[in-house]
């Protein structure tokens, strides 16, 4: 039952050279700062939120250094993330050496984590549903929170993980001109669903006074939004990722690991979202 | 608060001091590479563990499972001894009835602090130790999955840590930051409105850990998944696999929920939203998702000390492991039931009496799995050829242990026995003969089983012994007298006892309280024992001359780790070849550990056939 | 060891494995019945709903882990015995280098196993 990974890189000339550096520290295959840079970046955004935090219940600092250690942090951060899957998982395209079987096993186990992530949420959101379901906002009360700019974003991001299959189908045939193209379709589509997003918060908070502090709804609301909405950004941040590799021309029919962990995630951000609308906007206003 | 200060700037002192000299003899570490470390000839078609960094750049750069190991158990030992003195402080505390050497403030702090840093930065983090360093070894992989993810879950904790225990680095300087006092089940609304930013710190810290066990367990269900040598399959998986197998499966829905949890508490106490709030999802909600939570996390350090213990014992039994399937299927079992159990830690809260009948019912099912691991470790013993090295009597000690405190656990799972003993020493008393007595007794048998092939060198054997027998009565002395308090109605949390001598005796529970204190004593004292035999041991405790110190070829179980270790230790020698065949010739000592034995047995010599790929990095 | 298997899905030594989940699967049944007979607190759609899915589901995700668990652990077990490898914790080095280990101590497993 041992899985063998050889088909995954079949027939493939070993003559590359790393378009790179070597890891570092140079010479030791073995050891690598990139693990402890990422961590560190990582836990430097909970260190951000921490002194941000400590700002605004006592005087202790200024409101902004929790948020510029937030922002620093960021860069550490990509910065490792960059050095560890390069080194990690591009490097090994050029050298001839997939992953592709594990790593889609992962990304499957990582969804089934974000499953529970989700389901918090939603599970809060049942608890309204079915107990305090008062002093429902304005928007809810009229039904106007299911705005055709939901329905029409919904259409988007539906749309991006039609074209994301076909795209991957069309790199299985080797149709280079078509892989990209939808990819990059997608990749526009994914973004005009953030922005599609960002209006709807401008106009509820701006225009509709409908805040996070706007009682139980409110919080369930910008929870789960906000929530996908950061799941949705990541996968834009993936699938430019993909996209600017897919330029380089790294992918063909046999080596498309990358393409289907991102397009497995996209297409459960979108399951995500559509019942996200189904229960939190529809749910809403049906049988209120 | 003078008693406070003192106890704290104590505290941090030997705290300090650990961690420095740690740091000070870090380079010295190196000393047990050649055995570790991997090598040409017993590693064939595999060198990548080979050459490491020199110094302490090593541990910081490093992607080898065993060398994470190592930092694993490093950490999880400093967050044990952490957690200990929290608790001792408390232990002291409650020698007497009023406030004596500290304020109710500092004992909640303390409390809260023991119960977070035991169970979420000692016992995940002392399994992901064991799990780091021999289930790739068990398996025949090469590495985890993931090692630089590997890497990355570790390093995420250090942060976590800190962040967790903040309150306590900056209370003495009067910022206004202190120690949570939330306790580790950090309910609301006492969680929600508790105005202190180091409750906040805690909670980003205890995020911060979930988001690495939710790393590490994706790697090892991958690990154990695609990684597996050619000759292992799900028919000769090895115990511990199944039982980490399972553990992993739990954390990666149980962390995650609880980090959506943590994450929605913290808007509660910052941005004003409603989740927990009375007009929002009502404080029983943050019950709901944490002990949905938190009873998967009951077994998830639970079952992979089972799974140790189901590994060691028949090493020194002479046997197989009697009904191995069973154990295999009853431990998934429970990885599925402990989803549907999670209110019976909330049968006093007035939920629906129709809903709580049905968690009673999940509960008393639930039993079963762990009782038949019970049994078949009794009946693995049964007749056997026993040994009673400290591994095996730790093992014993935990079998012992877990009779009482599961059975002490069924019985809170009845709704009307709960009722009354709710909130008493009697659950404090049950949960600790489990996580005291079972875990980390599972912990330390495996500890001095692996110490071996970790440093290559064997441990003192008489301390080992004495380790094990003043833990063994101060854990029964502390928690036994804990679970006579709670018949007596003794409430837990409290750190005085001045009540009326109508609710309780008071004299009586004054007794037994000086009883647990004098048995958590004894414990820290057994504690201080095995820190030191492990630290002189690892410098100066006698080499190995071979890689069976247990004596294991014997009774025909030559564990494959021990097998892997032998490769190493083989091309570590130089690939002598001379067999002396130990026929009669063993050294009988009392626990069978005989040092003196030379019988490298060069069969093993490249037998142990690797995974077909390479897993130098993912 | 588990060598007429075939067209069933288990054999009579793994079936009698999968007892040890029937247990605590019986407990459960068990009381299902017993709250569908005696019903002190009433009944209420949705509280009811709960109580008996909360039995049912656990219950099922018991019989569907055991079913997989049983028959991917089978499966193995006829491709062990295809392969002529050993079905111990403990196999894993000996058999590769050197088949003439038969007769050393691990005979015995073959006596082992199966009882359990």
């Amino acid at each position: 039952m041992a899985i063998e990974e050889a088909d995954d890189h079949s027939g493939e000339d070993h003559g590359h050279h790393l378009p790179a550096v070597e890891d570092w520290p140079k010479g030791f295959g073995e050891a690598s700062w990139w693990p402890f840079i990422t961590a560190i970046g990582a836990a430097g955004f909970y260190i951000g939120a921490s002194l941000y935090v400590i700002a605004t219940q006592t005087d202790l600092l200024g409101i902004a250094v929790g948020p510029a250690v937030f922002v620093a942090s960021a860069f550490l951060f990509l910065a490792g993330l960059y050095g560890w899957v390069y080194h990690a998982f591009v490097a090994a395209y050029w050298e001839g050496d997939g992953h592709g079987r594990g790593l889609r096993f992962a990304m499957v186990l990582f969804l089934g984590s974000e499953v529970a992530t989700f389901g918090a949420g939603f599970i809060y959101y049942f608890f309204v549903r079915t107990g305090a379901w008062e002093n429902l906002p304005e928007l809810v009360e009229s039904g106007n929170v299911l705005s055709s700019l939901v329905i029409v974003n919904t259409i988007i991001l539906v749309i991006s993980s039609v074209t994301l299959h076909y795209a991957h189908i069309a790199l299985h045939k080797n149709d280079r001109q078509k892989f990209i193209r939808l990819l990059a379709a997608t990749l526009l589509l994914g973004v005009v669903f953030i922005g599609g997003q960002a209006l709807e918060y401008y106009e509820f908070i701006v225009h509709e006074g409908f805040t996070i502090t706007e009682g139980a709804y409110g919080s369930a609301f910008y929870g789960l939004t906000g929530l996908h909405g950061l799941h949705v950004s990541l996968g834009a941040v993936l699938l430019g990722v993909v996209f600017v590799r897919a330029l380089y021309g790294q992918y063909d029919a046999e080596h498309d690991t990358s393409v289907s962990t991102v397009s497995m995630y996209w297409h459960f951000v979108d399951a995500v979202w559509i019942f996200l609308v189904v229960v939190l906007y529809a749910g809403a206003i049906v049988l209120g | 608060m003078v008693g406070e200060q003192l106890a704290l700037t104590a505290l941090m002192g030997v705290f300090l001091v650990a961690v420095a000299g740690f740091l000070a003899r870090m380079e010295d570490w190196r000393s047990y590479t050649p055995l570790a470390g991997g090598s040409a000839i017993g590693d064939a078609g595999y060198g990548g563990h080979a050459e490491k960094p020199a110094g302490i750049v090593r541990w910081f750069t490093t992607v080898d499972h065993k060398d994470i190991g190592i930092l694993y158990g490093i950490y999880a030992l400093i967050a044990f001894f952490w957690g200990g003195a929290a608790v001792l402080l408390m232990r002291a505390e409650l020698a007497a009835p009023g406030f004596d050497i500290m304020q109710a403030q500092f004992y909640n702090s303390l409390l809260t602090s023991h119960g977070i840093t035991m169970l979420f930065l000692f016992g995940t983090p002392i399994i992901a130790a064991f799990s780091n360093y021999f289930i790739p070894l068990l398996i025949g992989a090469d590495d985890m999955a993931f090692p630089r993810i590997n890497a990355i879950a570790f390093w995420l904790l250090p942060p976590g840590a800190i962040l967790i225990w903040a309150g306590f680095f900056t209370a003495p300087l009067g910022l206004g930051i202190d120690p949570a006092q939330t306790s580790w089940t950090m309910y609301t609304p006492l969680s929600a409105e508790q105005a202190n930013p180091g409750v906040d710190l805690m909670l980003l810290g205890l995020h911060l850990t979930g988001v690495s066990a939710t790393m590490g367990a994706i790697n090892f269900i991958a690990t154990i998944f695609t990684e597996r040598g050619d000759e292992v399959n799900w028919a000769n998986l090895d115990i511990f696999s199944w039982t980490i197998l399972t553990q992993s499966a739990l954390i990666l829905f149980a962390f995650p929920l609880l980090g959506s949890a943590l994450i929605m508490l913290l808007l509660d106490r910052n941005f004003s939203t409603a989740f927990f709030a009375v007009e929002g999802g009502s404080p029983i909600l943050w019950q709901h998702l944490f002990w949905f939570f938190g009873h998967p996390e009951v077994y998830i350090l639970v079952l992979p000390p089972m799974g140790l213990v189901s590994w060691i014992l028949p090493k020194f039994s002479g046997r197989k492991l009697f009904g191995f399937k069973f154990v295999v299927y009853s431990t998934l079992a429970i990885g599925v039931l402990s989803f549907g159990v999670w209110a019976h830690h909330m049968f006093s809260t007035g939920i629906d009496p129709r809903i709580r009948a049905s968690f009673m019912a999940v509960s008393l099912a639930i039993a079963i799995p762990s009782a038949v691991k019970t049994f078949n470790w009794i009946t693995t013993m049964w007749n056997g050829n026993l040994r009673l090295t400290a591994p095996m009597l730790f093992c014993i000690g935990f079998i012992s242990n877990f009779v009482i405190g599961g059975i002490t656990g069924v019985f809170l799972a009845a709704i009307p026995v709960d009722l009354v003993l709710h909130d008493t020493y009697y659950v404090v008393g049950h949960f600790h003969y489990i996580v005291m007595g079972m875990i980390a007794f599972a912990g330390m048998g495996a500890l001095y089983y692996w110490f071996p092939i970790v440093t290559g060198r064997m441990y003192q054997r008489r301390l080992a012994k004495m380790h094990f027998w003043l833990s063994m009565i101060g854990t029964n002395i502390t928690f036994f007298a804990m679970l006579v308090l709670g018949y007596l109605g003794m409430p837990r949390r409290y750190a005085t006892y001045q009540f009326d001598g109508a609710i309780a005796p008071l004299a009586q529970v004054t007794t037994l309280h000086q009883i647990a204190t004098v048995g958590a004593f004894i414990i820290g004292f057994a504690q201080l024992i095995w820190a030191w035999n492990m630290v002189q041991s690892w410098y100066e405790g006698p080499e190995l001359d071979d890689a069976d110190p247990w004596n294991l070829k014997d009774d025909g179980m030559f564990g494959r780790e021990f097998q892997w270790f032998e490769t190493q230790k083989l091309a570590a020698d130089g690939g002598e070849s001379e067999e002396v065949r130990a026929d009669g010739g063993e050294v009988e000592t009392d626990g069978g550990e005989a040092t003196g034995r030379v019988s490298s047995d060069p069969r093993s010599d490249g037998g142990y056939r690797k995974a077909v790929r390479r897993v130098d990095d993912e | 060891m588990a060598s007429d298997s075939e067209g069933k899905t288990f054999d009579r030594e793994t079936l009698l494995d999968l007892v040890v989940n029937a247990i605590p699967l019986g407990i459960i049944l068990f009381f299902i019945l017993a709250f569908a007979l005696i019903n002190p607190f009433g009944s209420n759609p949705v509280n009811t709903a709960i109580q008996f899915s909360i039995m049912a589901v656990t219950g099922a995700a018991l019989l569907v882990l055991t079913y997989v668990s049983g028959k991917a652990i089978s499966e193995a077990e006829d491709e062990l015995e295809e392969k002529g490898l050993e079905l111990s914790e403990e196999a894993g080095a000996g058999e590769v280098a050197e088949p003439e280990s038969e007769p050393t101590p691990e005979t015995t497993d073959g006596d082992d196993e199966p009882a359990a």
